[in-house]
């Protein structure tokens, strides 16, 4: 299964905003960068 | 990094960074460093399983590590402490528009971190990668081939050191499957190792109902996975599976289409003992009764599958206790709740035995497991002495819940049918000769849940 298909539904939470965005937004209209911290710190 | 984090946003590419603390942590996080990008929270680690990234022993190991934070140190950075999952692992990916993947990078120890070079050299080269998941650990090996003699003890293999360990001896390719046309049913599915199967099995792809006795947190757990997971095959049913009536009630909706996954995860303990609708004793109602009940009546949706499989959640605990047949719902003995219950999970084991050889040939297999100690609201609640004293080492409901998942979604749980699983190995059900049961004894308990056509007017002992 393609990574982007398990990840895409996935919605977290904005760490700003607090809304939830999914993550096929991130890469729906270019190129992406996605980092998965080992943590916040 | 930060500097080239900048420059990629200038370049045109998304880039956004997914923690796995709180929102919190993440707001102090933003602010310290002074990010511009997309910051995300994921606390319940949906984004990081469904990515394959590692959780476990080697989050803690690097041969990296002290070099790396004297390095951090040095050039003025300064950790207050792990905020998040401290044996979580981390990783990178660079997606092209649309999806397909130019980098990969998943962490192999805590100090190990995507070069920037590397993410330039993907972005330049613009070569799609092949998805294929990540190789086992090279510890696999030796994490196997100790196992046996590592797990002589429950402290170090029930608790969440004994899963990182075990969990060195995984296949990621396990679980690298599109569960999409198949459908399971999860009872006790609105919290803990119920709730994470239920997420993980419909962030497979699988059409997933919840089996809950309240209508509300029922709603509430499937309204949360339809939002984790972008799945919108997330249902709800209320069932009490202490009550015959209400399975039969159930089953008669369930059993219309074909079942692929039947997970039995639905417990009880009682403090007193408490008789059921029909005069049950409460947990031989609801971890026997119950399920055997609805085990025969979606037999025919199961078998109309062509890969049924049937997971009993038994416990570590049963693992001490004999089959108990003299006297099984208390009414002639002084009642312990936690006897009660390692006596019915002893009895889950026999019948997911009993109905594996009912079912041979039939395309269903089935198996029963224990979750090691999860720290579960379940063992809170009902154990609170237990859960006050081991709290720091308890697995979370996700890692209880992984051989569920193993079992109900991998190619290699249908290689058999009847056995007894811990993380994700099949294991012996008997430590101590003592509690072995005889062969009369499991064709009484067979008997005695009227065997593989139950009447609930005769069979359980209600006649």
């Amino acid at each position: 299964m393609r990574l982007a298909s398990r990840l895409g539904p996935i919605a977290l939470e904005d760490a700003r905003t607090g809304a939830p965005r999914k993550l096929e937004s991130l890469w729906s209209e270019g190129p992406a960068l996605v980092v998965f911290l080992r943590h916040f710190g | 990094m930060r500097d080239d984090l900048d420059r990629w946003q200038q370049d045109g590419i998304r880039v956004a960074l997914v923690g796995n603390g709180t929102r919190a942590f993440a707001e102090a996080f933003i602010e310290d460093f002074g990010l511009s990008c997309d910051v995300l929270v994921d606390p319940e680690l949906v984004a990081y399983r469904a990515a394959g990234l590692r959780r476990g022993a080697e989050a803690l190991l690097s041969r990296r590590l002290f070099s790396d934070a004297l390095r951090a140190r040095r050039s003025g950075a300064r950790q207050s402490g792990v905020q998040g999952d401290a044996w979580q692992l981390g990783g990178a990916f660079v997606f092209r528009r649309g999806g397909e993947l130019l980098l990969i990078h998943r962490a192999e120890s805590s100090g190990d971190h995507v070069e920037a070079h590397a993410v330039d050299h993907a972005l330049e080269e613009d070569v799609v990668l092949d998805e294929s998941p990540p190789p086992r650990s090279p510890l696999a090996p030796v994490a196997r081939a100790t196992r046996d003699v590592l797990d002589l003890s429950p402290v170090g293999s029930f608790d969440r050191i004994g899963f990182a360990r075990h969990a060195l001896g995984f296949d990621p390719a396990d679980l690298d499957v599109d569960l999409t046309g198949r459908r399971a049913l999860v009872t006790g599915a609105n919290s803990g190792i119920g709730y994470a199967t239920s997420l993980a099995l419909a962030d497979l792809g699988a059409e997933v109902t919840l089996l809950c006795r309240n209508a509300e947190r029922a709603e509430a757990a499937a309204a949360r996975i339809r939002e984790a997971t972008g799945s919108r095959r997330v249902s709800w049913q209320t069932v009490d599976m202490s009550d015959l009536t209400s399975v039969e009630a159930a089953c008669a909706e369930l059993a219309k289409e074909p079942i692929d996954v039947l997970v039995h995860n639905a417990g009880v303990l009682p403090d007193d003992r408490i008789e059921s609708k029909e005069g049950l004793e409460l947990t031989f109602a609801t971890h026997v009764a119950g399920p055997h009940l609805m085990t025969a009546r979606l037999r025919e949706a199961l078998e109309a599958s062509d890969d049924g499989r049937v997971v009993w959640v038994s416990s570590g605990g049963m693992l001490t206790t004999r089959l108990q047949m003299n006297d099984p719902q208390w009414r002639h003995r002084e009642y312990d709740g936690v006897r009660a219950y390692a006596e019915t999970k002893r009895a889950q084991v026999v019948l997911a035995e009993l109905w594996a050889a009912e079912l041979a040939g039939s395309g269903v297999v089935v198996h029963s497991m224990h979750p090691g100690w999860a720290d579960t609201p379940a063992v809170a609640s009902s154990l609170p002495r237990f859960h006050q004293v081991t709290e720091a080492i308890l697995r979370t409901p996700e890692e209880g819940a992984d051989t569920v998942i193993w079992l109900a979604a991998a190619d290699a749980a249908t290689e058999s049918s009847g056995r007894f699983f811990f993380d994700r190995e099949a294991v012996r059900t008997h430590w101590l000769p003592v509690t072995r049961e005889t062969r009369a004894d499991r064709e009484a308990l067979w008997r005695l849940c009227g065997g593989a056509t139950p009447d609930p007017g005769k069979a359980f002992g209600l006649s």
